[in-house]
């Protein structure tokens, strides 16, 4: 199995490619000696007008404004200058005869350039002729025009856009054959950059051979289009028909070199101009074949328009234009500059459409390519300026690259170190997403988390593309180009797709940790469940208590008012349910009502209020404290036994007309035992009184599984007896 | 230690209470100290403004009031040394009143001094018979609080669940054999009476080991505050500087 390759390092080799051909370019375009002549751009013509001297001699030196008529190695004999020695383009020549006419003429006039001293015969304002020797020097950096660097750029712009897209689908035909466009587009222009910005001549066999090269890539990008346009958006020819698309062009440009062509016509431009009808007659097919399907439809127009628009606009300016005799209107270097619309235009297009299948995430490695040429581009023409010698340059090379570093480094560092996760945080996290509000914003945390974990360039929800199952588990894929990861809790299976930017592989080590972190949500998960129910019993019982507790006594104290007429008695009536009710919701609100609680405290509790109670009426207690073991009351167990003691002790404060009271309270196993007894008028059941307590004692002693009875004292003559017989659910923890 | 059995002549007395009608019951409950002049006020402000110009016997004081909590009242009012008849004259009886007995709300006025506690929705009887306790110095000790404290001293509890959390990083000092038994006694129901009569010790006696207790409480949640504000960085730490 072949091991992956990243995104980041297709990258990286594009970025190297650019560089090193630049660099190449740069190089070439420097070697040839220098008189630090620029010309006007005079196409037609018989004299080359000098627009700009480097560094002459004020005096003795060529001027602006002279012409150069002929340069001779001093003291031979002169070789006349023409303005189409300065032809940008080979190409614009028609036959093969004038083509090499050119090249010897080139050859001549670089071997006298080489030279140690070089005469040239100028002609000034006023028409009068004088010669002036110079010494040929080594061409500076900054004099290469500015089109020299825009066509470098140009070339180098279409290689990583191109490559960019490649670099992230390097295995779908339309990429790859984009890629190719970039890659001999970046091919043609640097050929080309550099005999355009020659001074006067470069060594005709050079010139050869950097116009093969551009044939080349003139030639292949055509082929590319083409090819591009069989598979894309719609796939209208299989491999083999596009590679032979490709051994097409390729033999046509060995013929070409070989000169089999009848003329430059057949030679290069033809070519290249049946490519691009074949492209055009190709995107139409393509135009036929996405009816029905409106989104390719969508992606075909914009990138033919792009395309065809670049390339198009480019052909006419020049092969066309030149093809028919002429010469372009503008030179071919900034021309190049058209085709920069088809790249920019996929660039742009992939903000509304998924051209190749990618989409805004895409841009990021892009951005990654740019940068890295960008800073090594900046390091490279320091050097160079360095290089060239001067001290002051040399400090201000070095002053620009310590003020760069702080930039780069925080550049780097957002770019590549990207801080990782402590684990202990992992919990955090989970819950952290596991107790989100809602579902959505429990999966828009989740995808947050893992593209903080891992950074990937794209996350989508898995099963998204056809034929891929969805993943039930933590998975590996691609070599580790993808993680699949499951559905967890409210969010579906997710498929991550290279890590760190683009620019690492997933490991088991990551795959381990999402699987961690998985099986965290899941737990957090099932403890959320688990405490929503809570919540939801929670109020449920706070709802019955409040109902029980607070509710019916109200309502009770309530009942006697709606009479209007409301007797002394009946007012105390009210007022006892209503403090039932204030001490209910105590008891609500202390929670007292949700664990069960040792009767010994229970017990404590009662004696505590009904002592002060009794003490406050007037009344004596005896109320001996007995031994009440481990007996632990449920809540509900609890709230009767309390109510049940303090409504006892309120019959005997409002209606006994007692002075003491005797209370005991006893446990047999878990035979409970009540009584409250006093010495008052005792007891007379009265149905016509009503607040007396009778019946919410038998519904206490319910509550309590027991029975409740009220009566005459046994142990006295007077007073009345009230006990409740009940039996505890909560067994005694043995001793 | 002031003398607990002789009740104090009540003369002055600050109610501070926001509800009008729990104002009222207050004002009616009052009325067993004939003669007393009674000032009410209904907020922390008005309260304070009643306290620099007046010096009161007897604060009835609830705790949630409008602008803050009746807990710095009673601060305020015991001043810098709670529990202690000093220099300063006697400090006012303060009673916590409030609608739900909590401990947390109990245990945080009982620390902060108050002497007794009152809980709306009491017949007017436990009131007096409350506020009568209060005023002879008998400290107000429900098996509750009892069990509250003493788990508080085995370490098991923070005192105080005040807006500060202030949780104490020194362990409170012991309690004494005697204090221990006197707090077990009271958590099974026991009141003070029958606490002395089962241990064999005066009332009053055991009316100081509940404030002795009390006092401790104070000052091991005042330590536990200082210690908290320190670590907070709001109060300098002044053996370094």
């Amino acid at each position: 199995m072949r091991a992956p390759v990243l995104p980041s390092a297709r990258m990286l080799a594009a970025v190297v490619a650019c560089l090193a051909s630049a660099v190449l370019s740069t190089v070439l375009v420097l070697h040839p000696p220098w008189l630090g002549l620029s010309f006007e751009q005079t196409a037609a013509g018989a004299t080359l007008r000098i627009a700009d001297v480097d560094a002459g001699d004020p005096a003795k030196g060529p001027q602006s404004g002279d012409s150069l008529v002929a340069i001779a190695v001093a003291g031979s004999s002169a070789m006349y200058v023409t303005p189409r020695d300065l032809l940008e383009e080979p190409d614009f020549l028609d036959t093969w005869a004038e083509e090499d006419a050119f090249y010897a003429r080139q050859s001549a006039l670089s071997d006298i350039l080489r030279a140690p001293a070089v005469s040239l015969t100028l002609l000034d304002k006023s028409n009068t002729m004088r010669t002036v020797t110079v010494t040929p020097r080594a061409r500076p950096l900054g004099s290469l025009p500015l089109i020299f660097w825009l066509q470098l750029l140009f070339g180098a712009a279409g290689l990583i856009i191109g490559a960019w897209v490649w670099a992230l689908r390097p295995d779908d035909w339309g990429p790859r054959a984009y890629a190719i466009t970039g890659a001999c587009f970046l091919i043609f222009a640097h050929a080309a950059a550099i005999y355009s910005a020659r001074e006067i001549a470069l060594s005709g066999s050079l010139f050869r051979v950097l116009s093969a090269i551009n044939h080349f890539g003139a030639i292949h990008f055509g082929a590319a289009l083409c090819a591009l346009f069989l598979v894309y958006p719609l796939r209208l020819a299989r491999s083999r028909v596009v590679i032979g698309v490709f051994a097409a062009a390729f033999v046509w440009w060995v013929a070409c070199v070989a000169r089999l062509a009848p003329d430059q016509d057949w030679g290069s431009r033809f070519p290249v101009m049946i490519e691009m009808l074949a492209a055009i007659g190709i995107s139409v097919a393509q135009w036929r074949r996405t009816k029905g399907d409106p989104a390719a439809r969508a992606v075909l127009r914009w990138f033919a328009i792009s395309v065809l628009t670049g390339c198009g606009a480019f052909i006419g300016l020049t092969a066309l234009v030149s093809s028919i005799g002429g010469l372009p209107p503008i030179p071919q270097g900034y021309a190049f500059g058209f085709f920069l619309l088809m790249y920019a235009g996929l660039a742009v297009g992939l903000r509304q459409y998924r051209v190749f299948d990618l989409d805004q995430w895409a841009y990021r490695i892009l951005f990654w390519g740019i940068l890295v040429a960008a800073f090594v581009a900046l390091d490279l023409a320091l050097l160079g300026t360095a290089s060239a010698g001067a001290a002051r340059t040399l400090t201000i090379a070095v002053f620009l690259a310590l003020g760069t570093f702080p930039v780069r480094r925080w550049v780097w560092s957002r770019l590549f170190d990207r801080g990782k996760l402590p684990p202990e945080q992992l919990f955090e996290k989970a819950l952290h997403v596991t107790y989100a509000a809602s579902d959505t914003e429990r999966d828009a945390r989740w995808r947050a988390l893992l593209l903080e974990l891992f950074d990937p360039l794209h996350a989508a929800a898995d099963g998204t593309r056809g034929g891929d199952a969805v993943a039930q588990d933590v998975e590996l894929k691609a070599q580790g180009q993808e993680l699949a990861v499951p559905a967890v809790t409210s969010s579906p299976a997710l498929r991550l797709t290279y890590a760190g930017g683009g620019k690492r592989l997933f490991t088991p080590g990551d795959a381990q940790l999402v699987r961690t972190l998985v099986s965290l949500m899941h737990s957090a998960n099932e403890s959320r469940k688990a405490y929503d129910v809570g919540v939801s019993r929670e109020r449920t019982r706070i709802a019955r208590d409040l109902h029980d507790t607070v509710s019916s006594p109200l309502l009770a104290g309530l009942a006697p008012l709606h009479d209007g007429e409301t007797s002394g008695e009946q007012m105390a009536a009210v007022q006892n349910e209503i403090r039932r009710a204030v001490r209910g919701m105590r008891s609500v609100v202390s929670g007292d009502a949700v664990t069960a609680a040792p009767l010994v405290e229970c017990v404590a509790d009662a004696r505590y209020a009904a002592v002060e109670r009794l003490t406050a009426a007037g009344l004596t207690v005896s109320w001996p404290i007995s031994d009440l073991g481990d007996a632990l009351l449920s809540p509900s167990e609890r709230h009767a036994f309390t109510a049940f003691l303090q409504e006892s002790i309120t019959n005997v404060i409002r209606h006994a007309d007692a002075s003491h009271v005797d209370v005991s309270i006893t446990l047999h196993d878990a035979a409970l035992r009540c009584r409250i007894a006093d010495n008052g008028r005792g007891f007379a059941p009265d149905p016509a009184r009503s607040g007396d307590g009778l019946p919410n004692l038998r519904a206490r002693a319910e509550a309590l599984t027991g029975l409740a009875t009220v009566g005459p004292r046994a142990d006295l003559a007077r007073g009345t007896e009230v006990l409740l017989d009940a039996r505890l659910a909560i067994v005694p923890v043995a001793p | 230690m002031s003398d607990a059995t002789i009740p104090r002549a009540v003369q002055s007395v600050l109610i501070v209470e926001d509800d009008p009608a729990m104002e009222a019951e207050a004002v009616a409950a009052v009325a067993i100290f004939p003669g007393a002049s009674v000032r009410t006020a209904r907020t922390v402000a008005e309260a304070e403004r009643w306290m620099k110009r007046v010096s009161f016997d007897l604060a009835i004081i609830d705790l949630g009031l409008p602008d803050g909590s009746g807990i710095t009242l009673i601060r305020a009012l015991m001043g810098d040394t709670p529990h202690s008849a000093d220099v300063h004259g006697i400090p006012t009886v303060c009673v916590a009143r409030t609608v739900f007995d909590d401990d947390a709300h109990l245990f945080a006025a009982l620390s902060a001094g108050a002497q007794g506690y009152l809980l709306k929705g009491e017949t007017i009887d436990v009131v007096r018979l409350r506020l009568q306790a209060a005023m002879a110095g008998e400290p107000v000790v429900s098996p509750s609080i009892a069990r509250r404290v003493l788990a508080f001293f085995r370490g098991d509890t923070e005192p105080v669940r005040q807006p500060q959390p202030s949780r104490p990083t020194i362990p409170p000092a012991a309690l004494t054999q005697r204090e221990t038994e006197v707090l077990r006694q009271l958590a099974q129901g026991h009141t003070l009476a029958e606490v002395g009569r089962e241990l064999t010790l005066s009332v009053n006696t055991v009316k100081t080991h509940v404030k002795n207790v009390y006092a401790r409480l104070d000052v091991s949640s005042r330590i536990a505050a200082v210690d908290t504000a320190r670590r907070m960085g709001i109060l300098d730490d002044d053996t370094r500087r």
